[in-house]
């Protein structure tokens, strides 16, 4: 036959001492212990979402400033290609001037070497034709018939040079 | 069967007697405080090996309580964690030479299914209020009431019986066993008593949750 006796009250009083000796020692450290991993995962998980956050925010910061830089760059190389086209058509545009002073001074060399060999043979035409006119006069006639002759010789001599300096100054 | 039935008195304390069972009560009890005292001294945020058990063991019992009555976990937690930890212990208590198990005394059954008694009117008023509680035994009709007190007062005697049923049962199978060949015979009943001891805490357990819940739940009875 089952007997409930006295032993009851202090099974009951054990029990619940136990209760409050487990809540103490096992429940209330292992809850901490819990809570306090959940809330350390929770804070590493917001961490990580800010830190996620502040990257992406880093890297619109950053795509923005490449935008930015693209932009500088092309226009920097478009304002480069006007400079170097301004300078080429500068350069182009000297070199031209001074081709054509080049020329302009080879010409005007020339021109005065040409008069200065015109020159230097009419004078030599001169003497040689007075020479030879001197000559011919000599041995056949008088002095004044000899000096009129020279010098209606040495006019026309004169004229021709003359006129050939003419055509070849015109060239 | 008399000293199966009833342990036998060992000594009086404080004009109290105290049996056999409630001596192998204080070593269950000295063994789980111990164990908790040691193993939770240093809690790690990483937890070692034992905590992780102990950690399983609490997050379980919070589940359990959760699943069945939710928002109420770390409420009912104490109560429910302790039933479970000492009626497994105890349970297996028996199978240790010369301490009998708790569980096998009706004394304790009954204790224990007194303080879930106790417990569900305590955390039902707690939580809705003495009139919103007292006004649960009578619905859905007032001539329910003394249904609802006469369920509460058998499935308590239920709770002790079938607890103490199984232990006691599975003890006396163990000694007669014992009895007939001490060596090989016990050994696949003491094997099977771990589990069916297993298996009585867990049933303890949750029909005290269901109880508790049913308690607190607007809804009553």
């Amino acid at each position: 036959m089952i007997r409930i006796d006295r032993s009851i009250i202090f099974q009951i009083i054990n029990f619940v001492a136990l209760v409050l000796l487990l809540l103490r020692f096992l429940f209330k450290p292992v809850v901490k212990a819990l809570d306090a991993r959940s809330n350390r995962i929770r804070e590493e998980l917001e961490h990580i979402e800010k830190e996620k956050q502040a990257l992406e925010e880093e890297r619109k910061k950053l795509e923005e400033e490449l935008k930015n830089l693209k932009q500088k760059y092309l226009e920097m190389l478009d304002q480069a290609n006007r400079e170097a086209q301004r300078i080429k058509e500068t350069i182009i545009q000297e070199a031209y001037q001074e081709a054509e002073k080049i020329k302009r001074d080879y010409e005007r060399r020339a021109q005065r070497e040409i008069e200065q060999v015109f020159a230097e043979l009419k004078e030599d035409i001169v003497e040689i034709s007075k020479e030879i006119v001197a000559r011919i006069l000599k041995a056949h006639l008088t002095p004044e018939v000899q000096t009129q002759i020279i010098e209606e010789m040495l006019e026309e001599a004169v004229r021709r040079l003359e006129a050939e300096m003419e055509i070849v100054h015109e060239r | 069967m008399e000293e199966v039935l009833n342990p036998h008195i060992l000594f009086w304390l404080f004009g109290l007697p105290v049996t056999k069972t409630v001596v192998s009560t204080w070593i269950v009890m000295g063994f789980l405080v111990l164990f908790s005292f040691l193993f939770t001294r240093k809690m790690r945020l990483i937890p070692t090996r034992l905590q992780n058990i102990l950690e399983l063991f609490v997050e379980a019992i919070l589940n359990l309580i959760e699943d069945m009555s939710p928002g109420n976990g770390r409420k009912f937690l104490p109560l429910v964690g302790t039933l479970a930890l000492f009626i497994g212990v105890s349970d297996i208590t028996g199978l240790v030479p010369g301490l009998k198990s708790p569980t096998s005394d009706f004394n304790t059954t009954f204790a224990l299914a007194l303080v879930v008694f106790f417990a569900v009117p305590y955390y039902g008023i707690r939580t809705r209020g003495l009139k919103n509680y007292v006004r649960s035994y009578f619905s859905p009709s007032p001539i329910l009431a003394p249904f609802h007190i006469i369920s509460e007062i058998t499935r308590t005697v239920s709770l002790a019986l079938r607890l103490f049923g199984n232990i006691m049962g599975e003890e006396t199978i163990i000694a007669i066993l014992f009895l007939l060949s001490p060596l090989f015979l016990p050994l696949p009943m003491m094997l099977f008593s771990i589990f069916t001891g297993v298996i009585q805490a867990y049933i303890f357990t949750v029909l005290t949750v269901v109880y508790l819940s049913a308690a607190v739940e607007s809804s009553g009875h």
